[in-house]
């Protein structure tokens, strides 16, 4: 037997008892020492050795590591249970049949159907080899190549998949987040096409190299995800559309409140204060120019500056 | 022609690890997720060993995702005696110059730990160093993250719509209305390495005495960097209290304490200076017209009240539209101004609270968001509903 071959098991033929037994002992001592085994090994010391003839036991090995492989990996593939379930015809007939059974008389039960013959592994007790050995032999070597490539495939794409997955999560959660952002900002999901989208420029092939997802971050207000273009293009165009509007509501409103705090004033009739307190309301007066030039700023910078930025494509 | 170089520095004590790792992973992030950004990255986290002592596995984890962790050694000294972050900035200025990074191609975007860049914040700074007409850019800072709609958080949005004064401002020869920031600002590295940030003693505000330098030496070199920075305020109104002091402690040591400031400019500085003493006496004054009853004097102030009262309404509301997009957690309208009246009394008191203490050496702000907070727990803060 090959070093790398599975161990052997029951020679009576895998029941499904005895490969959830195996699969359970694998378990056990799969963290002592034992390594995870290489499909490809295996099916190669069954397939490539001539002079190694597997024995149906070593057949009935593989199907069970495979199934142990494929219970580990969560995969549910018909197609490698079929191939196993092919192994497991290819080698029916090795394993010794009881007699016919003939229709008991009168309604007694055969004594004999209470007892299993005893087991033998020699050859003595199955009688001379088929014809057909050879040829199933052969059959089963194919099949276990094959089984091992589609393992092998299975195994990677297994690992592609929950790749896919992770990133598809993750881009359907931005995705929801941007949309509830320009629903939230009244604008229709059609102009949400794709070389616009700060999702799909995230997407684009040299951003997607190396991706890692972010650190889990609480989901609190103003996380980095966030910051993207379309939102800072969307604040600043805002700001630049109202500029005027904020200009001139600034100075309307400041002129009605002046006129009514004057009329008020005007209306009070108060007595003249003592000179001493004339100074007082000078304190409030030593802001304005600071005020003014704030205003004057902004308005500027707002008209010689376009604050947006190309959206990434 | 090599396609410039940005290095992102974050320059802080460190002790914020949880703000410097959001920060350094924006950086990270989005550095993968811009198409197009012409320019090659460095990634440098300047820290105080207090800070990286804190939590050595944050720092091990950012270096291994690709930040280069420089702790200041304890016994640097600047040939000046500089203390504080001017200390920590000198000595990352000195790296420069021994890696041969001080070179025209080179540019240094600065950031506080707190500091998360965007998508949009480093597609600005690409076509900012690609433009390659202004040796210093200034952008414009929001405070969304982890906002939950405090008196200081609310306060906070005003700076937001004031950054656009200040970059007019910055922009403009002289900065008539004495605008800085002391992060989200990308210098040239052979800009900043040629001025340096190394001066006598303690700096309050090392960035406005930088900024003071490089206009003294260079002239009006600063251009609008397009694009936002993410910050955080201020946690408490204690917090608020302090980070002002500090502010005005900065103003007040330019102006007594650095030789290089123009009379023009020192005139500007004093104004700012004073227009912000001048807040309290206003208030206290207008509680006082009641009882003392001078209503004919305010006959000609009552032209510019009007003007005052609505720019200042104006900032928060339209400070609080800046940040709409970004801050999922909305107030109601009277809790609003409830806040906004809370926040601004504390920045009334700031510049008078600053004269009467001095802060410490290593005056540290809270930047990681208490575990227990509201915010964590997944609950709103009073008057706070989920937008």
């Amino acid at each position: 037997m090959s070093p790398s071959s599975p161990p052997p098991t029951d020679r009576s033929g895998p029941s499904e008892q005895t490969r959830k037994a195996d699969r359970e002992r694998d378990g056990e001592t799969s963290a002592d020492a034992k390594p995870r085994r290489d499909p490809s090994r295996t099916a190669g010391s069954l397939s490539g050795d001539a002079d190694q003839v597997p024995s149906p036991a070593d057949l009935d090995a593989l199907a069970a590591w495979v199934d142990t492989q494929l219970a580990e990996d969560g995969v549910e593939n018909e197609h490698f249970l079929q191939e196993v379930d092919r192994i497991r015809n290819e080698l029916a007939p090795r394993t010794p049949s009881p007699p016919p059974v003939r229709a008991p008389e009168h309604g007694r039960r055969p004594e004999w159907s209470e007892e299993l013959p005893e087991e033998s592994d020699g050859p003595d007790r199955w009688g001379a080899p088929s014809p057909y050995l050879e040829e199933r032999l052969n059959i089963a070597r194919s099949a276990a190549a094959r089984l091992a490539r589609e393992a092998e495939r299975a195994g990677s794409d297994v690992s592609g998949l929950k790749a896919h997955l992770e990133t598809i999560d993750r881009e359907l959660g931005r995705a929801s987040a941007e949309l509830d952002f320009v629903r939230a900002n009244g604008r229709s999901e059609k102009d949400l096409d794709t070389p616009h989208s700060p999702v799909a420029a995230s997407l684009s092939p040299p951003a997607r190299a190396g991706t890692e997802g972010p650190p889990a971050m609480a989901p609190v207000t103003g996380t980095y995800e966030d910051f993207t273009v379309a939102r800072y293009n969307y604040t600043v165009s805002a700001l630049h559309r109202r500029r005027r509007s904020l200009g001139w509501g600034t100075v309307v409103v400041a002129v009605g409140i002046s006129a009514l705090l004057l009329v008020l004033t005007l209306r009070a009739h108060e007595p003249a204060p003592p000179i001493w307190l004339a100074g007082l309301p000078l304190v409030w007066m030593i802001p304005v120019p600071f005020f003014v030039a704030a205003f004057r700023g902004t308005q500027r910078v707002l008209k010689e500056n376009r604050l947006e930025l190309p959206e990434a494509t | 022609m090599k396609q410039p170089t940005v290095l992102f520095q974050v320059t802080a004590i460190g002790k914020n690890a949880r703000a410097i790792d959001a920060t350094t992973r924006s950086v990270l992030y989005w550095l993968r997720h811009t198409p197009k950004v012409g320019f090659r990255f460095l990634l440098w986290l300047v820290v105080e060993p207090e800070g990286y002592w804190l939590a050595p596995t944050v720092y091990e984890a950012l270096e291994r995702a690709g930040a280069r962790i420089m702790v200041v050694p304890a016994d640097y000294r600047t040939p000046l005696g500089t203390k504080g972050k001017a200390r920590a900035l000198e000595y990352a200025s000195e790296q420069r110059r021994r890696l041969g990074l001080s070179v025209p191609r080179v540019w240094v975007y600065h950031q506080d730990e707190e500091t998360c860049v965007g998508q949009d914040t480093l597609t600005g700074i690409s076509e900012f160093v690609r433009d390659g007409r202004a040796a210093v850019g200034a952008g414009i800072i929001l405070y969304p993250i982890d906002w939950m709609g405090t008196p200081s958080h609310v306060q906070e949005l005003t700076r937001s719509y004031d950054d656009l004064r200040v970059l007019d401002s910055m922009t403009k020869p002289g900065n008539p209305t004495a605008g800085f920031h002391g992060s989200h600002f990308l210098v040239r590295a052979d800009v900043e390495d040629s001025v340096g940030w190394d001066a006598k003693g303690y700096q309050p505000s090392e960035d406005l005495s930088f900024e003071i330098r490089v206009r003294t030496r260079y002239g009006a070199v600063v251009g609008v960097l397009k694009g936002f920075a993410y910050e955080k305020g201020a946690f408490s109104l204690r917090d608020q209290l302090r980070q002002r002091r500090r502010w005005m402690h900065g103003v007040i040591h330019a102006v007594l304490h650095s030789p290089e400031l123009p009379k023009r400019r020192r005139l500007t500085v004093v104004y700012s200076a004073l227009s912000w003493f001048s807040a309290l006496p206003s208030v206290l004054v207008l509680i006082a017209s009641v009882e003392l009853r001078y209503g004919p004097l305010l006959v000609v102030t009552s032209v510019f009240t009007g003007f005052i009262w609505v720019s200042m309404v104006l900032a928060y509301f339209e400070g609080y539209r800046l940040h709409s997009s970004y801050v999922r957690r909305s107030l109601s309208i009277p809790r609003f101004i409830a806040n906004g009246l809370v926040g601004a009394l504390i920045d009334v008191l700031a510049p008078w609270y600053a004269l009467v203490t001095r802060p410490a050496l290593g005056d540290f702000i809270p930047k990681d968001r208490p575990t227990d907070s509201p915010s964590r727990a997944g609950r709103a803060p009073a008057g706070a509903t989920e937008g």
